[in-house]
């Protein structure tokens, strides 16, 4: 008999914590520090510490920033069947602490469980000639997404969106050229709205810019290319994850494993996506929750790219 | 290679479970379980199979219609109704009554709580304020089943049992662990008229008695699809080509001290032991991250306070209070001994680290060979040593029940008459016990698992629940573990 | 002691003297060129010993090299150098290291000292091992003995440490194996001898920390001594194991000290060498000297015989007549002739005889009128006093005649009841003097001498604590498990009683009286001891007279009676006294009578009291 789902019934347990918190023994300048280590999204969490903030201030509590101010530390977890929310208040050098729980099921937020996170793919773009990395660039100024592709010797920009790209500008690499063999590259995006594009190279690390038709600059760097991408996705909690591929043999079908990250190498990967032969490389995409894959796909021989995104929930 | 392998995403039918236990009996009667005890994983993991519950919890915290379709209770929380499932059959065709729902509840409830059969439905009425009924139900032994008599207990499960054979042991070298040298074999068939719908599975096989090393081997060697392993042996499945799979922090070790701990000098040095011991070195160093630092008696998942508890060691403090020692104090030159069971090698070893952490107190301790016992199973036996390591397996989802279970068996009688379902309530009790130091938790560590690449759709809870009757297998080629190595081989070797 | 024995001894020292002299030179070259020998044996058993720990020291330092330069090894070193290093995931590593180059020790320690892995306590991971990184470079050194912690015990190991030579922070491997018996099993002692190891692993010596390669040693607590000099000054060290009684079964060990890196004992090679053979070596000479020996005696006993036929013969027959006359033979003659040294002795023996006879014969005459004379006066002095009033009383009498008739009965009938009296007390002065001479002689029986004392002072107990009387104390060190002696119970309980009495009269005041009672080599000692008045030196020398008395009222038989049934039992009596401080009676009685057999006499004394109570012996006696 699946209960009902009140959406304010959190806001009325933090109101409760609050007025208990306002009848234990408190200073009357605190700062307020607020952890959440339940799956709710940062907005939720926002409004429930102004909720908690209003409270106190009506009861003549004023809430400063810095460190001088004793800290009263609201801390929201999640067992099995609750979500708690702790207080703990100081008081002339001692501390009191006052606990609210709030169940899970009428809460009605969407919890998730590191189970329940999924890897979904999508094919960007595949041809026959070696890529040796892509990247899906977040939306330019005229609004299309933008597929990075990186070449033994060129950068390529497509734009359009799948399905249908359309190359738009082609960058040379500059200085020397790698051998077919052993040519390796990664690129790498900074930041969101931000319209250049890194290409590691063994040895070097250049830059180029994916709005105009500016040369591509190298510099002489020892930086390793990364192996995977830390990911993570709001709507899946606050945790990050590290998406990496199994590294098997060129010869073989490979996968992508996501384990959660700062665990340490050896933790078990929560979800697996197999793709059709080895991962080239892994870097980002379009947002946190999603990498570019560049794959050669083992059946036809092509290098293919793919999107690759987190998912949660049923 | 099989391409359609990796393909494969609809459920299939059909196949047999392989799965290795440690436990080596297991009791399908939840009146002959003890609360806290290491059996109870087995045991209850078994019954999964073959009964139900009134209701269970998922993944979201919400409850889930089991037996039971609808549930009220009035506003003290003190008279629950539950609705039962129309139509439902045990595994031998007979209709499931809510008189035997009743009968079957009857033993397995606290004596404070009647449950009745009432209409299409029981209820429960409770002396106290039962808030937390549901939790109650939905973990523990609180399974429905039939006795028609002949001991044979029946259920309304996805699986029946379909037989029993016992053989001898596998001579090959699997660690000595106090295993029997007999191994049970239990075989569970599809149970045609469970009311939720035929498992996708024809059978499980489940072997008892089973070495942790041994089930890692039988995994790598494919000859079992599920296994359960221990922290040492999780570690390596880890490095494999394993899924691996990581509880909840489930078994509590706690030393537990033989004494009343009212003399002044007993309570400085509880209190001395407890500051030296460095919970997070055990848990992080010795533990390798696999298990938590226990400051308190519930574990963080459960009650969701648990970091409020201070389990930082203070080695000056222990230091200052060992000074105040009387000379001829236990602990002091004649040492303090702690009972170990010498088969368990994690017991051991957390016991060895207590024994090393006291003495940089200056503290003398010493193990000697006992038996761990679950906390509930020594309660008032007689201890082998002044204080026993204990484990304590947590078995209900209730932070109030399971904290009573705890102090009752800690014998904190005096921790202060009846808990109310609040939190703030119950973490003042918890804080009490915690002071008399009867019981001193050290660490929890989660229960480990391992399947087959061909195990699909496996999701056990965090809280020990193994779910396995959705589970369904592969029907293609079996993997290859030659794939594993290869794959090791060539990490580093990418781009 | 007799010169036939003095010269047999002369004789037997003289040979004895030259046997021992051959005996010691013998046993003194076999012992010494034994125990070369020996040394010889042992010294290339230690330094077999040696050959061994250091090949296994390059093994073990080549295994931990080997440990070291592994790639495992070498991926750990790397990753402690990168930031925030993860050192749980190493925990179990250096047990699989171990199992894998065969050592049975292992750990990992990275630059500040921390452990992050151990084969032989896991439980320490996290904690530092600080004599590590004390120095940073451990390549080319060699391996050490060091003591190693386990759980529930304490081991040496043979440990060789190693340092990551390729990588930026120092990172350490230590490993090692156990030096326990089993390195023993590698050494083949040469017959005779045994190898022993000594671990120091406990603080202070424990048997069981001696052991030999197939286990347990019998008896190790022997080491004990030795173990300890070892602790206290590590250095080679020889000393002999007696391990029975029997001489055979002591061993020679040599211990050499295995100490660590600091020069700490961790331990010693026991090299024991039996000396059984050399025993039996030094028991055939000293057998074969025993026999010389013996048969040297037996000559010189035959000797001895023959020289004292013809010299001692005349000397012993004088010492025999000596003792006769000194037994009271005064008659004793010796009949020796000849014209040497010794028929000379003895005619001025026999001469001498003669004349001691003599003169004790007139001796005896003039003490016998003596005492004659002593008891007439005594009698004369007793009669007197009662036949004075006699006298007048009869004087009385007779002139009352001119009285009247009534006058006359009233005098006649004081007169005669006086009379009767004294006459009375005449009659009694008679016995008495008449039951001395009627002592019998002793009867004797097996008796404990404080029985019969306590028996005597029974009697007197109600008259010690008689109202209106002074009190006398009683005291008594009577030792408990004094041998049974012959004696006569009747005549001494007689005896105790007149000492008592005798006490009695001597504290008028009241006083102590104290009885003590000894073990002598003859017999038992009594003494009784009062603390009245105490007597002059001359009342001391004329006290055992009889019919001497220092008292007003009494006969003076008392003490006569007492000296007559000490000497009665061949026992001596003495008195020592100083006036004004009491007076002490030392009888001394010995343990056997001749011519008397063991007959258990019943405390008779005790239990049946004489029919005279002691009031009464008083009486008599006084």
């Amino acid at each position: 008999m699946p209960v009902a789902a009140r959406p304010d019934a959190l806001d009325e347990g933090v109101g409760r914590l609050a007025r208990k918190a306002v009848a234990l023994p408190h200073e009357r300048r605190m700062s307020l520090l607020w952890t959440n280590h339940a799956a709710l999204q940062e907005q939720r969490v926002e409004r429930l510490r102004a909720v908690f903030a209003a409270e106190l201030e009506a009861a003549q509590v004023r809430f400063v920033q810095g460190e001088t101010a004793p800290a009263l530390r609201v801390t929201i977890e999640q067992t099995p069947t609750q979500i708690v929310i702790t207080a703990t208040i100081p008081a002339e050098g001692s501390t009191s602490v006052a606990i609210e729980e709030v169940a899970r099921a009428i809460t009605g937020i969407d919890p998730v469980s590191g189970n329940t996170v999924r890897l979904e793919k999508e094919l960007l773009w595949q041809q026959e000639g070696k890529i040796l990395s892509a990247a899906l660039l977040p939306a330019g100024a005229n609004g299309g997404k933008r597929l990075a592709v990186l070449m033994e010797e060129a950068l390529l920009i497509y734009g359009g969106g799948a399905g249908n790209w359309n190359l738009e500008k082609t960058k040379v690499l500059p200085g020397p050229r790698q051998s077919p063999r052993s040519a390796r590259g990664q690129l790498i995006v900074a930041g969101e709205s931000d319209d250049r594009v890194g290409v590691l190279l063994p040895g070097r690390r250049c830059e180029a810019s994916v709005a105009d038709e500016s040369a591509v600059a190298c510099g002489n760097v020892t930086t390793d290319l990364p192996t995977g991408r830390l990911m993570a996705l709001p709507s899946c909690g606050k945790q990050t994850w590290w998406l990496k591929s199994d590294g098997v043999d060129w010869t073989e079908e490979d996968r992508l494993l996501l384990r959660n990250a700062g665990a340490g190498r050896d933790v078990t990967a929560i979800a697996e996506l197999g793709m059709p032969g080895p991962v080239i490389s892994i870097s980002a995409a379009d947002n946190g929750g999603s990498a570019t894959v560049v794959v050669r796909d083992l059946g036809s021989g092509n290098y293919e790219v793919y999107r690759v995104a987190l998912a949660c929930g049923d | 290679m099989a391409p359609a392998a990796r393909a494969a995403a609809r459920p299939q039918y059909g196949g047999v479970l392989r799965v290795e236990l440690r436990a080596a009996s297991a009791n399908l009667n939840p009146v002959k379980w003890k609360a806290g005890s290491g059996e109870f994983a087995a045991n209850s993991r078994i019954a999964e199979l073959l009964f139900d519950r009134l209701v269970v919890l998922d993944n979201y915290g919400r409850f889930q219609p089991q037996l039971a379709t609808e549930w009220s209770h009035d506003v003290a929380a003190k008279r629950w109704q539950f609705t039962l499932r129309q139509g439902v059959k045990f595994s031998d065709g007979t209709l499931l009554t809510a008189g035997e729902v009743a009968a079957a509840l009857r033993p397995l409830l606290p004596r404070e709580m009647q449950v009745a059969a009432a209409g299409g439905g029981i209820t429960i009425q409770s002396a106290m304020p039962a808030v937390d009924l549901l939790e109650v139900l939905a973990l523990g032994p609180y399974f429905v089943y039939k006795d028609n008599g002949n001991g044979v207990l029946r259920g309304t499960g996805p699986f029946v049992l379909e037989s029993i054979s016992v053989s001898a042991r596998d001579t090959d070298k699997t660690g000595a662990d106090g295993a029997p040298a007999q191994t049970q074999r239990l075989r569970f068939r599809f149970n045609e008229n469970c009311w939720n719908g035929r498992p996708y599975l024809d059978a499980i096989e489940v072997t008892l008695g089973v070495p942790p090393l041994k089930a890692l081997l039988d995994l790598q060697l494919g000859k079992t699809d599920l296994g359960e392993l221990s922290l040492e042996t999780a570690k390596r499945a880890q490095q494999t080509n394993l899924k691996c799979w990581i509880s909840a922090p489930l078994t509590l070790y706690a030393l537990k001290f033989s004494g009343d701990g009212k003399s002044e000098s007993e309570q400085r040095l509880r209190d001395a032991i407890s500051l030296s011991v460095d919970r997070l070195a055990m848990a992080r160093v010795l533990l390798q991250k696999q298990a938590e630092a226990a400051g308190s008696f519930l574990p963080q998942w459960l009650s969701g306070y648990a970091f409020l508890f201070d389990s930082e060691s203070n080695l000056e403090r222990a230091k200052e209070l060992r000074k105040t020692m009387a000379a001829g104090a236990l602990g002091a030159v004649e040492p303090l001994r702690i009972a170990v069971d010498a088969n368990n090698e994690l017991s051991k070893l957390i016991a060895e680290r207590v024994v090393v952490d006291a003495r940089a107190a200056g503290l003398t301790l010493q193990t000697v060979k006992g038996t761990t016992r679950a906390v509930s199973e020594s309660v008032g036996a007689k201890s082998d040593g002044d204080v026993q390591l204990v484990a304590w397996r947590y078995t209900s989802l209730s932070p109030r029940s399971t904290l009573g279970s705890l102090a009752n068996a800690a014998r904190s009688q005096s921790a202060g008459g009846e808990m109310s379902g609040d939190a703030d309530a119950r973490y003042a009790w918890e804080k009490r016990m915690m002071e008399q130091k009867n019981l001193l938790p050290l660490v929890a560590v989660p229960d480990f698992a391992a399947v087959d690449a061909r195990v699909r759709n496996w999701s056990p809870a965090p809280w020990g629940e193994w779910r396995l009757a959705d589970v369904w297998l592969e029907q293609g080629e079996v993997l290859n573990p030659t794939r594993d190595a290869v794959g090791k081989a060539s990490v580093g070797a990418r781009p | 002691m007799s010169f036939r024995t003095k010269l047999f001894l002369l004789f037997l020292l003289t040979v004895l003297a030259s046997v021992s002299a051959v005996t010691y030179s013998v046993t003194h070259y076999t012992r010494a060129a034994y125990e070369e020998m020996d040394e010889q044996r042992t010294a290339a058993l230690v330094s077999q010993f040696q050959k061994e720990l250091a090949h296994e020291r390059e093994q073990v330092a080549r295994q931990v090299e080997n440990v070291t330069n592994a790639d495992v090894t070498l991926k750990m070193a790397i990753d402690q150098t990168k930031p925030d290093p993860d050192q749980s995931i190493y925990v179990r590593d250096a047990s699989g290291a171990a199992q894998e180059h065969g050592l049975d020790f292992m750990e990992f320690v990275i630059a500040d000292g921390t452990l992050i892995s151990s084969a032989e306590y896991p439980a320490r991971v996290g904690y530092k091992e600080t004599w590590v990184t004390s120095i940073k470079d451990w390549n080319g050194s060699d391996a050490f003995l060091r003591r190693v912690e386990l759980p529930s015990e304490v081991a040496v190991s043979l440990t060789a440490v190693r340092t990551q030579p390729n990588v930026a922070k120092p990172f350490y491997t230590i490993g090692g194996r156990r030096l326990d018996q089993n390195f023993l099993a590698s050494l083949v002692p040469p017959a005779g001898l045994r190898a022993l190891l000594y671990l120091n692993l406990d603080s202070g010596f424990v048997p069981a920390d001696v052991m030999s390669s197939t286990g347990k040693v019998e008896q190790a607590e022997k080491f004990a001594p030795m173990i300890a000099q070892l602790l206290k000054q590590p250095g080679p060290l020889v000393e002999t194991i007696q391990w029975s009684n029997d001489a055979d079964s002591a061993e020679t060990f040599h211990a050499l000290p295995l100490t660590g890196r600091n020069g700490e004992l961790l331990g010693a090679l026991l090299v024991g060498s039996s000396r059984a053979d050399l025993v039996h070596l030094t028991r055939h000479v000293m057998k074969l000297a025993a026999a010389v020996a013996a048969a040297a005696m037996l000559i010189g006993l035959l000797l001895t015989w023959w020289v004292s036929a013809r010299i001692t013969k005349p000397i012993e027959e004088l010492a025999e007549g000596a003792r006769e006359v000194a037994a009271g033979h005064w008659h004793t003659r010796i009949d020796l002739r000849g014209q040497d040294e010794t028929g000379q002795l003895a005619a001025a023996f026999n001469h001498m005889t003669q004349t001691l006879s003599t003169q004790r014969e007139r001796l005896v005459q003039t003490e016998r009128v003596a005492a004659w004379r002593e008891l007439a006066r005594r009698l004369a002095h007793e009669l007197r006093n009662p036949l004075f009033p006699l006298q007048i009383t009869v004087e009385n009498m007779q002139r009352a005649r001119q009285l009247s008739h009534e006058q006359f009965l009233e005098v006649f009938n004081e007169s005669t009841a006086t009379l009767k009296a004294e006459l009375a007390n005449l009659n009694s002065i008679v016995n008495r003097f008449s039951d001395f001479s009627k002592m019998p002689p002793p009867e004797f029986a097996r008796l404990e001498i404080n029985e019969v004392i306590r028996g005597a002072v029974r009697l007197f107990e109600p008259q010690f604590h008689e109202v209106g009387k002074p009190t006398i104390t009683t005291e008594y060190f009577l030792k408990e498990g004094l041998p049974e002696i012959d004696g006569d119970p009747e005549l001494l309980h007689k005896a105790f009683q007149n000492l008592v009495l005798n006490a009695l009269d001597a504290m008028p005041a009241g006083g102590t009286l104290t009885f003590r009672t000894a073990e002598t080599q003859a017999g038992v000692r009594v003494e009784v001891t009062d603390t009245g008045k105490g007597l002059t030196p001359e009342e001391c020398s004329r006290l055992f007279t009889p019919y001497y008395t220092t008292k007003q009222l009494g006969t003076g038989l008392g003490l006569a009676i007492v000296q007559s049934v000490v000497s009665d039992h061949r026992g001596t009596i003495s008195v020592a006294s100083e006036e004004g401080h009491g007076t002490t009676f030392r009888i001394e009685l010995p343990r056997r009578q001749p011519g008397t057999t063991a007959k258990k006499t019943q405390p008779a004394i005790a239990e049946e009291p004489p029919t005279k109570t002691a009031a009464e012996t008083a009486a008599a006696n006084d």
